[in-house]
């Protein structure tokens, strides 16, 4: 009997390019969970996570990034993802911990990640985002969910001018299209 | 048209979705008298004012919560944005 081996396949498979000199390139990760906080158990769950991750649980529409890599971060009052970009024990070790405080969705075949990269990428995403992405209103760290496009995407911003969006993998192809579009067009 | 919302701050209405007149909050207990006529009433009957309306709005493309505006039709003026949930919780512990 032939062997077989699974090999994972990314959504965009590892796309990447530069226009207008706007690096937009597949942001890879391992794997990528919501925590969904039950009622009642916000001092629970900010414990849990502070345990998990080292770090505390951040504000709603902030974010961490662990000692590990690991990015974490919170779009609602009751709502966070977290984010492993590494082939780590975050599965064995890290996950088991969190199920003890939080609902658990593994979320990682839904999402593709996209990391836009340049000193014109706030002109770009301008052209798609609905967001005010001035320093003062959208720092460094903060994260977002919103639209562009018709598309529903989370926006976090890395540094001033380099961003991960997140966006679903079914369709992932739209999304990179109407990046490529808005990168041609400024 | 901007949603101020009361936790993410001004928020553009294509990330919301209009969920219809903010009295369905109050759905009627069912066990009341007139139980039958207060539901036909929930379900279909609406003032749809030329003015300040009070409405649901469901933030779909953001933190998945839903928001009583209160919205005058007229001008498009909004006057006041609350999380449903709280006026909801504060609502059941009177």
């Amino acid at each position: 009997m032939a062997k077989l081996v699974l090999k994972i396949e990314k959504p965009l498979n590892g796309y990447t390019k530069v226009i207008n000199k706007i690096k937009i390139a597949e942001y890879q990760f391992d794997s990528l969970i919501s925590l969904a906080i039950p009622l009642n158990s916000q001092r629970k769950c900010k414990l849990n996570f502070q345990k998990s991750l080292g770090n505390p649980m951040p504000n709603i529409e902030n974010s961490i990034i662990n000692k590990s890599g690991i990015l974490g971060f919170r779009i609602g009052l009751d709502l966070l993802f977290i984010c492993n970009p590494s082939y780590s024990s975050f599965a064995k070790k890290t996950v088991p911990v969190l199920k003890q405080a939080f609902y658990i969705t593994d979320q990682t075949g839904g999402w593709c990640g996209v990391v836009v990269d340049g000193d014109r990428v706030i002109e770009m995403l301008e052209r798609i985002c609905p967001l005010n992405l001035s320093l003062k209103i959208f720092a460094i760290g903060n994260v977002k969910r919103t639209v562009m496009d018709h598309l529903n995407v989370i926006i976090f911003r890395q540094t001033e001018k380099k961003f991960i969006l997140f966006s679903p993998s079914s369709s992932s192809g739209s999304f990179l299209k109407s990046i490529e579009i808005s990168s041609r067009n400024i | 048209m901007l949603i101020d919302h009361p936790l993410l701050g001004l928020r553009d209405s294509s990330e919301f979705i209009y969920m219809g007149d903010a009295k369905l909050l109050n759905r009627p207990n069912w066990k009341s008298k007139n139980s039958k006529t207060k539901f036909i009433d929930y379900g279909y009957l609406r003032k749809n004012p030329a003015g300040v309306h009070k409405e649901l709005w469901y933030h779909e493309q953001g933190d998945r919560s839903w928001l009583v505006v209160t919205r005058n039709t007229v001008t498009h003026e909004i006057l006041k944005v609350e999380l449903a949930r709280y006026l909801k919780r504060k609502a059941n512990a009177k």
